[in-house]
């Protein structure tokens, strides 16, 4: 200990003597260590903390835990389930002490001591609280007896932060009343600060029983039904349970709940796809004591990718401060040599020079803390820029990440102290104390090491270049993808009427007709028009169909796709239709049963033949002498819910005969004649006239909408660029330092070949050479590493080829300049000395 | 007779080149005694150095035999020969090669530091050389506040502190004048007649007339040894 104690003394002593040196390598590490420790504090906060619960370890997701904010209507789900199937599983089960259930709620509004305000929250069981073990910091939690009446317990528990942020922590808030979505509901307790619910990426302001989502989602009471699924499951293993008995057991009660408990509940044509496997009956069963994440799903791929390139940074950051090391130890020589002359074993002098290595990288590390502090925070907001990633995540210095950090240090300190730790024990002491420290016989090896050193940051520069090159490329693609219609000038908004209490039929679609008439007198509006799935909307239908003329070969031949649309929906969204005609007013005013399909649809059904005419049978067992859908039209295909995905094949008829379910909120497109964001208020204003009690989902241009679903793709370009230049300024600030020492270091042998007639060109040339062998080595190691290794990102390349000539060219040049650039100021430098007097220079 | 302390046999060093085979010491055949005060002389280039480093186990590349106390040096490991050295050997240097970031405490205490030596019996060691050398107050000087032979005489204290039983000395008035290299030499004297055994490589007359022995090194062998009093021709 007091060795290791003499040597950190010693080691803080040299740094001090050396501050530049110091300096330099502390904030070099720094750099490094603190993308590190960024991306590994968002990894963390994401993908691998805890939920801040009791025995977080015991608890199972059962579902797909990434399902957060979804709602099915239609057939029963397994990945999210119906309110009935939850109570199947959670009565029925033999493997967990409780089960709790949690949904989201839709625009949430609460009135506190005035007009309505936003506040976020989530609907959740009466066992929510106790399942996850969480206690009330002030009054209580739910007991579960909110889980008997409908619209009995009106009641809410309010998270700390809210409760700080709204209340200023007044403790008389407990027993406070307030009004949610225009409901009377009673505060009764506040969660402790550390709590901030089961979704990671959430900070929900309060929670409110499950019973009472038909005051809270009005209009649609899902409490009955096994056709809604909402909800997401956790489970608590009971002692001595198993992950794999939970799993068997949770799909056993499942399989039983839909055929045989629930199944009088379900439609014919439910049991029907139960039967030939058009349900997906099997349920995940997975440890969840990280609870549930949308997150998680959507960011782990490129926050693995992200940190595979600061890894490859930190290496690069190592590489330099090795180089700088290999420089320093010039002068360490005589140092070193002493101490084995005066007794110290070879080991002993390594553990002194990586003891400071590591002293070293742990002052990086401080400083690199520092800048992941900022960095962590700056990524989660490029993640967050639309908005539509939710809320904040938790981050935060934790163990983990200090673990994490300390880890990388102590790595770190070992890759850049070891090779001249190596050096040194390799050292023949006699001609270097005789010598009186003089670099004699290590020369030639340091430089073959430093060179060395280069090449392989060239090799990883090379990495990091290729990468970000490819993954710009990509998002330039996607941005530039042609969606199949033309989103300039385009406006979206989702009006959610009933919600807002206007009952589904007619009254939903006569306030649909009434707000479309307002939004196309707008001024600025070229055209209007509406549908339920429309663009980027995050709902989707489908449906089985009977297509005249078709021959199946499996169920899922005759499921597509499909959307119920207003008049002029092609032309207003600027979908060409590429034969036939579009559903004009006529068939809308109509409700005629007329659709038009796109090519992907037309293709599959009738091949070559013209589809126009033929007649397409929506299978309803509940309306078994519904019309066909006759043909019209087949539009080009769109691709309306997800930039990278091709169309899937798809079936549009008129919004206005009803035959497929208007459940969810309608959308509406509106061509505006100039700046569709310009438009927005105007709009807004005009839902107002109509109700101002109408709920608004969602306003955005088309543009925003699309760019949303590229978050993931502009946080990995972005990140990757940045971290390309970072790569880029640690390698000029490295080859300069390494070739200006080199050529310091042959001043005497620059000044005799001048002296013997080199021109200033030949000595340049001389050093650029060296510099040229160094790059060409890297780079020709790079190309095939990089294009290899970019087959572990290939998920997030969209229309580029792995060996992308434009990424590899960018990448060789942007480095050749740099070298050349980085080799050539001290080779020129080195030429205006006076050769008379570098001959006399040691 | 007693066993020799140091016994070199046939021991030579050679350097390969792409002109052939360079010698630096031939044939070396040397005893040396416990008590004895040995001196290397001979012109440059003439591998006293190597001699000396070879003797303190500080260069490996050589062929022949060694003994030292007993112990088969050329059969030895870096190991075991650095443990060797550490336990019997000090070194005083021409260039007195104290470490700069230190000061004279430290530079004191780093050979015992390298020895399984508690550090409240280092301090007692360290404090009881500080004493003998009359250093105490340029204890927390660093190396560069000391006169040249202020400097050689730490590394003097150094190369003693760990008690050793041989010091081996390259020219270590080198780069003093008369009067330090004076007080030098009488130091050595003082230490050999205490019974360390001493071995210095130097140029001067004068310093090698306080041992009790002289061997002349020319191209690499010993051409000469004069004891005191007397004169033994061996090539």
């Amino acid at each position: 200990m007091n060795t290791l104690l003499r040597d950190l003394q010693y080691g803080i002593r040299m740094l001090r003597r050396a501050p530049s040196f110091a300096a330099v390598a502390v904030l070099t590490l720094g750099l490094g260590i603190g993308a590190n420790t960024a991306i590994f504090t968002v990894i963390n906060a994401v993908m691998l903390r805890a939920l801040p619960v009791e025995h977080p370890e015991q608890l199972v997701t059962i579902g797909d835990p990434s399902r957060v904010s979804s709602w099915s209507n239609g057939t029963p789900r397994t990945d999210v389930f119906s309110f009935p199937l939850y109570r199947e599983i959670r009565d029925h089960n033999q493997v967990f002490s409780s089960v709790l259930g949690s949904a989201r709620i839709d625009n949430l509004q609460i009135a506190i001591d005035g007009g309505p305000e936003k506040a976020t929250g989530r609907l959740v069981t009466g066992n929510y609280f106790e399942t996850l073990g969480v206690k009330a910091l002030i009054g209580r939690t739910f007991t579960g007896d909110e889980d008997r009446t409908p619209g009995s317990d009106p009641y809410l528990v309010i998270s700390y932060g809210y409760w700080q942020r709204r209340f200023s922590g007044d403790p008389a808030v407990v027993g406070r009343n307030v009004r949610v979505k225009n409901f009377p509901f009673t505060i009764i307790g506040v969660a402790p600060p550390s709590f901030f619910g089961e979704v990671v990426g959430q900070r929900p302001d309060l929670w409110a029983p499950m019973m009472m989502e038909p005051q809270l989602e009005p209009g649609r009471d899902y409490l009955e039904t096994p056709n809604t699924s909402t909800l997401l499951l956790i489970g608590r293993l009971k002692p001595g349970a198993t992950i794999a008995q939970a799993r068997e057991n949770v799909n056993a009660v499942v399989k039983r709940a839909l055929t045989e408990t629930l199944a009088a509940k379900l439609s014919g044509d439910d049991r029907d796809a139960m039967q030939n496997g058009g349900i997906k009956l099997k349920v995940d069963v997975e440890p969840g004591a990280h609870g549930l994440s949308r997150l998680r799903a959507q960011f782990s791929g490129p926050l693995v990718l992200l940190m595979g390139m600061v890894a490859l940074v930190l290496l690069v950051a190592c590489v330099n401060v090795a180089n700088l090391m290999l420089a320093r130890s010039a002068a360490r020589q005589r140092e070193i040599a002493v101490r084995l002359a005066i007794g110290a074993s070879p080991w002993r002098v390594a553990r002194q020079l990586l003891t400071e290595s590591i002293l070293l990288a742990f002052f990086g590390g401080v400083v690199g803390l520092l800048i992941a502090g900022w960095g962590a925070a700056a990524l989660v907001q490029l993640a967050n820029r639309s908005g539509s990633a939710g809320s904040p995540l938790v981050l935060g210095i934790d163990w983990n990440v200090l673990g994490f950090t300390a880890g990388v240090c102590v790595l770190t300190g070992l890759l850049f102290g070891l090779a001249p730790a190596l050096r040194f024990l390799r050292m023949n002491v006699a001609p270097v104390l005789k010598e009186g420290g003089r670099d004699s016989s290590g020369g030639a090896h340091k430089h073959r090491v430093g060179r060395l050193l280069i090449a392989a940051q060239v090799c990883l520069a090379v990495l990091v270049l290729m990468a970000a090159g490819l993954l710009v490329r990509s998002l330039k693609n996607l941005e530039d993808v042609d969606l199949g219609y033309s989103r300039d000038h385009l406006m979206l908004a989702r009006v959610d009427v009933i919600a807002s209490g206007y009952k589904r039929g007619a009254a939903a679609l006569n306030v649909t007709h009434e707000l479309l008439a307002r939004f196309k007198a707008l001024p600025g509006v070229r055209s209007a028009t509406m549908s339920l799935n429309g663009l980027y909307s995050g709902t989707e239908s489908s449906d089985m169909l009977k297509v005249e003329g078709f021959a199946s070969g499996s169920n899922q031949d005759n499921i597509s796709n499909d959307d119920e649309v207003g008049p002029d929906y092609f032309t207003t969204i600027g979908v060409p239709i590429v034969v036939g005609r579009e559903i004009n007013e006529q068939d809308y005013a109509a409700a005629a049963y007329v659709a038009v399909v796109n090519e992907t649809f037309a293709k599959f059904y009738f091949g070559n033949r013209n589809p126009i005419g033929h007649k397409v049978y929506l299978v309803d067992s509940d309306h078994p002498n519904r019309p066909p859908f006759e043909i019209i039209g087949v539009a080009k295909d769109v691709r309306d819910h997800n930039v990278r995905d091709k169309a899937e094949r798809r079936i549009y008829a008129p919004l206005s005969n009803g035959a497929f379910d208007m459940d969810v909120a309608p959308n509406f497109e509106i061509r505006a004649a100039g700046n569709p964001a310009a438009l927005i208020s105007e709009v807004r204003n005009a839902i107002r006239e109509v109700d101002p009690n109408l709920v608004i989902d969602n306003m955005e241009t088309a543009d925003e909408l699309v760019n949303d679903t590229l978050t993931s793709q502009v946080l990995v370009a972005r990140l990757s660029s940045f971290f390309g230049l970072l790569v880029l300024a640690l390698i000029s600030v490295g080859l300069y330092g390494s070739m200006s020492y080199g050529v310091v270091g042959r001043t005497k042998e620059i000044g005799v070949r001048m002296a013997l007639g080199a021109s200033r060109f030949d000595v340049i040339w001389m050093v650029a050479r060296e510099a040229c062998i160094v790059l060409a080595v890297g780079i020709a190691i790079g190309i095939p590493v990089g294009i290899a290794t970019s087959t572990a990102f290939k998920a997030m390349l969209f229309n580029v080829s792995k060996a992308d000539p434009l990424s590899i060219v960018a990448a060789i040049a942007t480095l050749v300049a740099i070298s050349v650039a980085a080799a050539v100021i001290p080779a020129r430098r080195a030429t205006r000395v006076d050769p008379m007097e570098a001959l006399r220079y040691e | 007779m007693p066993e020799p302390m140091i016994s070199l046999r046939n021991v030579e060093k050679t350097y390969k080149t792409a002109a052939g085979v360079t010698y630096v010491l031939r044939r070396i055949n040397l005893d040396i005694h416990e008590g004895d005060f040995l001196t290397i002389m001979g012109p440059s280039g003439a591998g006293k150095s190597t001699l000396l480093s070879i003797l303190g186990m500080l260069d490996d590349n050589w062929t022949g035999e060694y003994f030292f106390i007993e112990n088969a040096i050329q059969k030895l490991d870096r190991k075991h020969r650095a443990d060797l050295n550490r336990k019997y050997i000090g070194f005083v240097f021409q260039s007195y090669h104290l470490l700069d970031n230190l000061t004279v405490y430290e530079n004191l205490d780093v050979p015992l530091s390298y020895r399984d030596i508690s550090r409240k019996q280092r301090a007692s060691m360290v404090a009881d050389i500080l004493d003998r050398f009359q250093i105490v107050g340029k204890k927390d000087l660093y190396p560069n506040q000391l006169s040249g032979g202020q400097q050689q005489l730490v590394g003097v204290a150094r190369a003693v502190v760990g008690n050793p039983k041989l010091i081996l000395a390259d020219e270590p008035t080198g780069n003093l004048h008369s009067s330090q290299a004076k007080e030098i030499m009488e130091l050595f004297k003082r230490l050999n007649d205490a019974g360390t055994t001493i071995v210095q490589v130097t140029h001067s007359e004068a310093n090698a007339a306080y041992g009790n022995r002289i061997i002349q090194l020319f191209d690499g062998w010993i051409t000469g040894e004069t004891r005191a009093g007397q004169a033994v021709a061996t090539r």
